[in-house]
């Protein structure tokens, strides 16, 4: 079981290459990154109480999310500058 | 308030009303008189400036000029319009009461005055990028759509698809119709941006008139024309603006010198030095300020999809002002780069493609690229020699005296980390790109609007000057700017004959798009033609280098004899040859002897002649219809958006 995400990742990635995978992945977590960081520094512009309560929700997925983002760009870069 | 005595400890004066200069005894006649005088004086001053100018016009006759500009066939009526409105302006500035309608007036007329005569006396726009960005907005309109494998800018399309927007909605033509006017449009739009950020930035309104003139008198890199630089300028001070005014932190810096840890008198001390002017921030609801921010998120969306600089410029902007806490907006800074990356990993791939090694090389090399920026363009005919010189002492001049009004400050017991961070901002951009030798140029214009701010405190509030009567406290103020502005001519316009289009040059390519099929080669002498204004991607444009400018005939016909294209055009063009004197330094004549030289080919026949131009075509055994170009890729220097011309040390 262990194998079958790594697989099935290898697979897309080789069936729709680099560029697709990341850019169809890229633009949904994009969207999200950025709607989630306007969403926060709404709240923060809002005011302090907004900020607290917008702050819990959205931070607990903001650090995978820009994760996931920052490797997706890499990437993207990446295949440009290797052979 | 403000005594302006050098060495006080001054308190900061609030905003409004203004600080009153305290009115010299020896002024103090009859009230009604001075009244009257205070009052008439500006439209007086104003008219009589305009007058000068109108009458100054007809005297400038562009195809006149030497290697030093539009300076050299200025009339000298031109010169006093300008003394006019520069004392007229240090006077108002300087009075008691301030006159704001005076001052905006003041204002307006100089941008008009100043950047709007080339658009008047030139019969075409001038730069020839700025006919390319008009082929761009043409190649919109025509099919619809961008081409970013065709040409690098079309990577960031924003203004172009913009222009073409403004081209359908007015039913021009071209942009070529509005693009001569647009140093003045974006100097009008920038004017109360700058209003805007300098009244947020000191209290002191005499400060924030004084530096918005100096910034108009200072900008001589002449980024205003029709460019999405310009438009992008706009972005960066509207948002810069937006911040300071409704974003700002009350308490900021000082606050963390508050810290129990931190010793009461070094806290007390570092606080009370970085403790900024009373300023009022205004009362705003939540809604309203939901409502800027996402202002300020729209128009920096638009700027990442227009111009390749200006976002960082911008983002740099935004970090130091959340760095040193003069904004509320922490998390602003990391969208921004969201949306840069954002943009520059999946919108300019095939942009990047081919450049991503080359200007990841350039990282880190600042001493190359001081020495592209700079060192290598002092070169040229001796008269254009002495313009870069111009420049360089204006450029560090201005930096002079912005450093000099740091100190003023600091003496007043003002420590301004804000606005001194957001003038060193650009700065480290330097050590990242050399933008084809233009990133100097780049970093001066973001970082004047925040130079002049500091740079005007070295004259307000104005200083007692030992042994000189209150009465004429200003005068060394004036006469300061009376330098400035003289320079200012020198600078900004010191390209001129180069940038200089004329109507006859775009007569003779009007006639080679006519002769043209499309797929041919069009060959030009240098890459300072006015072209490539329409059908840009039916042809392949091939600006030759310098190394084979003049004298090497045989080296141009070999690029004419190119087998893959079914006919070759040679122009050859008056702004070709001044590119050519200017930045070669060709001895006179030898610009019209290679012309001659080069017409006189058996090879080439002569299609157009007129005083300014001449096109000639490749003589071919066989002269086979033309085939449809497609998009293809320039050959020449086109590629690049970092080869964009403009008024430099040098030439570009």
């Amino acid at each position: 079981m262990t194998t079958v995400a790594p697989a099935a990742a290898s697979d897309l990635l080789s069936l729709m290459g680099l560029d697709a995978v990341t850019s169809t992945a890229g633009v949904v977590v994009l969207l999200l990154v950025a709607g989630l960081l306007l969403a926060r520094e709404i709240a923060r512009a809002r005011g302090p109480r907004e900020l607290v309560r917008v702050a819990r929700t959205i931070d607990i997925i903001m650090a995978p999310l820009l994760g996931a983002f920052l490797i997706i760009v890499t990437s993207r870069l990446l295949n440009l500058v290797l052979p | 308030m403000t005594s302006g005595a050098l060495g006080g400890r001054v308190p900061r004066p609030s905003y409004a009303p203004a600080p009153a200069v305290p009115t010299p005894p020896e002024l103090a006649f009859d009230p009604a008189a001075r009244a009257l005088a205070d009052r008439l004086r500006p439209p007086v001053l104003i008219a009589l400036a305009i007058g000068l100018w109108a009458v100054s016009l007809p005297a400038i006759d562009p195809r006149q000029m030497n290697d030093l500009g539009l300076v050299s066939v200025l009339p000298v009526t031109y010169f006093v319009a300008l003394a006019v409105l520069t004392i007229g302006f240090g006077i108002e500035v300087t009075r008691p009461e301030l006159n704001r309608r005076a001052l905006v007036g003041y204002l307006i007329t100089f941008i008009v005055i100043v950047y709007g005569t080339t658009a008047i006396v030139e019969d075409a726009p001038r730069f020839a990028v700025t006919w390319l960005h008009a082929g761009f907005i043409e190649y919109i309109d025509r099919t619809g759509t961008v081409a970013p494998e065709f040409e690098a800018r079309f990577n960031w399309p924003g203004f172009f698809i913009l222009g073409a927007l403004l081209v359908d909605l007015a039913g021009l033509d071209s942009a070529l119709a509005i693009a001569a006017w647009a140093p003045v449009f974006f100097g009008l739009l920038a004017l109360p941006a700058l209003l805007m950020l300098y009244r947020n930035l000191d209290a002191d309104e005499r400060l924030v008139w004084t530096a918005a003139w100096l910034f108009f008198i200072g900008n001589w890199i002449a980024q205003d024309y029709f460019a999405p630089q310009a438009l992008n300028f706009i972005f960066f001070l509207v948002i810069i603006a937006i911040l300071v005014e409704w974003f700002r932190l009350p308490g900021g810096l000082p606050e963390l010198f508050a810290h129990p840890r931190i010793p009461t008198r070094v806290g007390a001390l570092a606080a009370g030095l970085l403790t900024g002017p009373s300023i009022p921030i205004p009362s705003t609801s939540a809604r309203q300020r939901a409502g800027l921010l996402l202002v300020i998120v729209a128009i920096y969306a638009a700027s990442v999809s227009s111009h390749q600089l200006t976002p960082f410029f911008t983002l740099g902007a935004a970090i130091a002002l959340v760095i040193l806490r003069h904004v509320r907006l922490r998390g602003l800074p990391i969208l921004m780069g969201v949306l840069v990356t954002a943009w520059l990993s999946f919108m300019t791939i095939a942009f990047l493609a081919g450049h991503l090694v080359d200007l990841l090389s350039e990282i880190g090399r600042f001493g190359g690229t001081l020495n592209e920026n700079v060192a290598n363009r002092i070169q040229g005919s001796a008269e254009h020699q002495f313009v870069i010189f111009a420049r360089l002492a204006f450029t560090l001049g201005i930096w002079g005296l912005a450093g000099l009004g740091f100190l003023r400050r600091l003496r007043r017991g003002s420590l301004d980390l804000t606005i001194a961070a957001l003038a060193v901002a650009p700065f480290p951009f330097l050590a990242l790109q050399a933008y084809g030798g233009e990133m100097l140029l780049r970093a001066y214009l973001f970082s004047l609007p925040f130079m002049a701010l500091l740079a005007a405190s070295t004259v307000q509030p104005l200083p007692a000057i030992p042994r000189l009567a209150p009465r004429y406290r200003a005068a060394p103020a004036i006469a300061l700017a009376l330098v400035i502005a003289a320079g200012f001519l020198v600078t900004r316009f010191g390209n001129e004959r180069v940038d200089f289009m004329t109507a006859n040059e775009h007569l003779a390519m009007e006639r080679l798009y006519e002769a043209a099929p499309r797929g041919s080669l069009l060959v030009a002498a240098s890459p300072n033609l006015p072209w490539k204004y329409e059908h840009l991607e039916w042809y392949d444009y091939v600006p030759v280098t310098d190394e084979v400018l003049v004298g090497d005939s045989e080296a141009i016909l070999d690029i004419l004899r190119d087998d893959k294209y079914p006919r070759s055009f040679l122009v050859l063009t008056r702004s070709q040859g001044a590119y050519a004197d200017v930045f070669t330094g060709l001895p006179p004549g030898a610009w019209d002897r290679f012309v001659d030289s080069v017409s006189a080919s058996p090879e080439l026949r002569l299609l157009y002649r007129n005083a300014d131009a001449r096109v000639l075509e490749l003589i071919r055994d066989e002269t086979p219809a033309g085939e449809p170009a497609g998009i293809r890729s320039s050959t020449g220097q086109v590629a690049l958006p970092v080869a964009l011309p403009g008024p430099t040390f040098g030439p570009p």
